[in-house]
């Protein structure tokens, strides 16, 4: 644990760090981007999530899904990347905010469900356009949309903490 | 899945409920609607983004002077230049609700005969 938040204290009086605390407009463009790509993320996820979970039943899944699932990666990337950046920033403090310790849990189980969507029967049937409904796919987007939503949340809630 | 879901959702009450004492700053409603004043010496400063911080000890503390971001700073005269470790300062401000965190949001900092004006006073709120 000590070794854990000397890491951290090293990393956030790394050059990047510095960087986006003194610049007066680094740390405002990367959290701007940060936030495109939650709403790419969100947007994306969100829209396969109410399909799988029973809405607009005439749309296939196969053609949603190309669609959507690009968008989401790409907003998760965005994310992550630019997360990455503003964590820097005071990497010991936030580390240590028991706000943003939910919000990496959350990611992680998002992450998890997701893994396991993408591996199960189900899925495979649904993207090959042979079956399209199911109880295990529907309750997969439900805890999708709530985990994402939980993220959401919680990044909101770390700097009220 | 209904378990998980329900289970996920308590164990974060749980988790949230060991944290009573807030650790406050950045939230307006987490500091005190009293002004105080704080003399005392410079220790640090940081003219950073998201919201710069002013070191100051004062009776025994440390204290945390918040300010605002770096384009905030410098519009109202701050600089990292401007201050000198050891100097005596005086600052009008909120301190946090809880003591024991020594943090206070800046209003007016008086520094070598000249005053800065931080943020509104935001004690109408």
């Amino acid at each position: 644990m000590e070794d854990l938040l000397l890491l951290l204290k090293d990393l956030e009086t790394g050059m990047l760090a510095e960087a986006m605390r003194k610049s007066p407009w680094l740390f405002p463009i990367v959290n701007t981007l940060h936030i495109l790509g939650i709403a790419l993320l969100f947007g994306a996820v969100s829209c396969l999530d109410l399909r799988l979970m029973g809405a607009w039943k005439t749309v296939p899944v196969p053609g949603l899904s190309r669609i959507v699932v690009p968008v989401a990666g790409t907003g998760l990337g965005l994310a992550l990347a630019t997360g990455v950046l503003l964590f820097l920033t005071r990497a010991s403090r936030y580390a240590q905010n028991p706000v943003f310790q939910i919000k990496m849990g959350l990611i992680v189980l998002a992450l998890v469900n997701l893994a396991l969507l993408h591996r199960s029967a189900a899925w495979k049937a649904a993207q090959e356009g042979t079956a399209t409904e199911g109880r295990r796919v529907a309750w997969a987007g439900f805890l999708s949309m709530l985990l994402w939503l939980g993220v959401l949340i919680a990044g909101r809630i770390i700097a009220y903490w | 899945m209904r378990r998980l879901a329900a289970a996920t959702i308590l164990s974060t009450f749980f988790y949230l409920s060991q944290y009573g004492q807030i650790e406050a700053h950045h939230y307006f409603a987490n500091f005190h609607e009293e002004q105080m004043v704080l003399r005392g010496k410079i220790v640090d400063v940081f003219i950073e983004n998201p919201h710069g911080i002013l070191t100051v000890k004062a009776g025994g503390h440390e204290w945390d002077v918040y300010l605002g971001s770096v384009r905030h700073s410098n519009r109202v005269g701050l600089s990292e230049d401007l201050f000198r470790r050891g100097d005596p300062i005086v600052i009008y401000g909120h301190p946090s609700v809880n003591p024991d965190d020594f943090e206070l949001m800046s209003i007016r900092i008086i520094y070598r005969g000249k005053t800065y004006e931080i943020f509104q006073d935001i004690g109408d709120r």
